[in-house]
């Protein structure tokens, strides 16, 4: 129980904390590893490949992990929850002020300027994944082959998806079942 | 806007959750279908409000845009609805999979459902981004603004808060500095508005 409170005091503190999502995370795992020696460092690969591999946040699915490997179910819940409270206490207020200040002309426009930015980090979010999924730079800079700066699977594929995205636009969920059964079934 | 139940909130958030591979990003597009269409929630504008926020501040990016939704609908107890709902099937899922947790990531099969999946993921990003677009990126300013962020995240790696928080301020600077050049801008952001 010691060890699970502990915990959960650990994790509240990296919610608190860790700003920009699940991958922020990855270096207080090191910390905790260093301070505690709960679980070593190739367990913390492991988690971030598990996470990726399962459905939902990712920073949810790795407190979830730290949790069961310290203190079994209760950890696991411990560890959640105390990970998600400081930013549920911050985004409310946040909410509750823009409810009340929604025709302030200053948030208006700080929202203004906002707004482009977002769309470009999300722009960017997508490129990372192109780059990882369907572009080889470093295999292009050593035959200086244009055939292997991009797989054409990857990209054959990619477009295959595009087109019933497009169509199903309203079903984004569809897209993800299709990609899951195309995975079993073509080795990319 | 519809008064929505506070188990339904969990409901649309729960089936959210159990389709999220990847980041916080990868939420955008089932909020589009989900909250904006369906339930009618907020608008699409609103949430890349909140998804912008949401990378300003601590916490996980797709919690934090949840949390922000759900109070939208039903306050404190929508955004607690909201947060345990998406948050759930991350939780089962670990557990599910705890015991056998070493054999699966060695499975060559399911690396490679993960990198398809990656592609999908990716399809539905820029179908989201499209729809963003003419409500964000729609005059000088903001082509600007997008154009610089893109640079300064692909290329030097910034952080994501440091961008939003000075693309805010900008905003706010314009609005500070030349008054009058909002006047022509904001007259197509509502045309905009009344489009959507």
């Amino acid at each position: 129980m010691h060890n699970i409170l502990l915990l959960a005091f650990e994790y509240f503190k990296i919610g608190a904390v860790a700003i920009g999502g699940g991958y922020t995370v990855i270096p207080f795992l090191y910390y905790l590893v260093e301070k505690y020696g709960w679980f070593n460092v190739s367990e913390i690969t492991q988690m971030i490949a598990i996470s990726n591999l399962t459905p939902g946040p990712i920073g949810i699915n790795m407190a979830t992990f730290v949790g069961l490997k310290v203190g079994g179910y209760l950890g696991s819940i411990f560890t959640s929850i105390a990970f998600m409270v400081p930013s549920f206490i911050i985004v409310c207020t946040l909410a509750k002020f823009l409810k009340k200040n929604k025709e302030n002309q200053y948030i208006k426009n700080i929202l203004y300027g906002l707004r482009p930015a977002a769309v470009a980090l999300i722009a960017v979010a997508g490129l990372k994944i192109l780059n990882a999924t369907c572009i080889n730079i470093t295999k292009f800079q050593a035959t200086y082959n244009p055939l292997d700066l991009m797989s054409l699977k990857a990209f054959i594929i990619l477009a295959i998806f595009a087109l019933i995205g497009l169509k199903l636009k309203k079903n984004p969920m569809i897209l993800i079942a299709i990609a899951i059964v195309t995975g079993l079934v073509i080795r990319l | 806007m519809k008064k929505i139940s506070l188990t339904k909130l969990f409901f649309i958030f729960f089936k959210i959750g159990a389709v999220l591979f990847g980041g916080g990003y990868a939420i955008l597009p089932f909020l589009r279908s989900e909250i904006v269409e369906k339930a009618q929630i907020c608008s699409m504008e609103e949430v890349t409000d909140f998804y912008a926020l949401s990378q300003c501040f601590p916490g996980l990016v797709a919690g934090n845009v949840c949390m922000f939704v759900g109070y939208k609908a039903r306050g404190i107890l929508g955004a607690l609805a909201a947060v345990v709902g998406v948050c759930s099937p991350a939780f089962i899922s670990i557990v599910a999979v705890f015991s056998f947790i070493s054999v699966i990531v060695k499975y060559p099969l399911v690396q490679n459902i993960f990198e398809i999946l990656d592609l999908a993921v990716c399809v539905l990003i820029y179908l989201t981004i499209m729809e963003l677009w003419e409500h964000s990126v729609f005059d000088k300013f903001t082509t600007f603004i997008f154009i610089t962020a893109v640079i300064l995240s692909a290329k030097f790696n910034i952080s994501p808060f440091i961008i939003v928080i000075s693309a805010g301020i900008l905003g706010l600077l314009r609005f500070v500095l030349f008054p009058k050049d909002i006047k022509s801008s904001k007259k197509k952001q509502e045309e905009g508005e009344k489009d959507a």
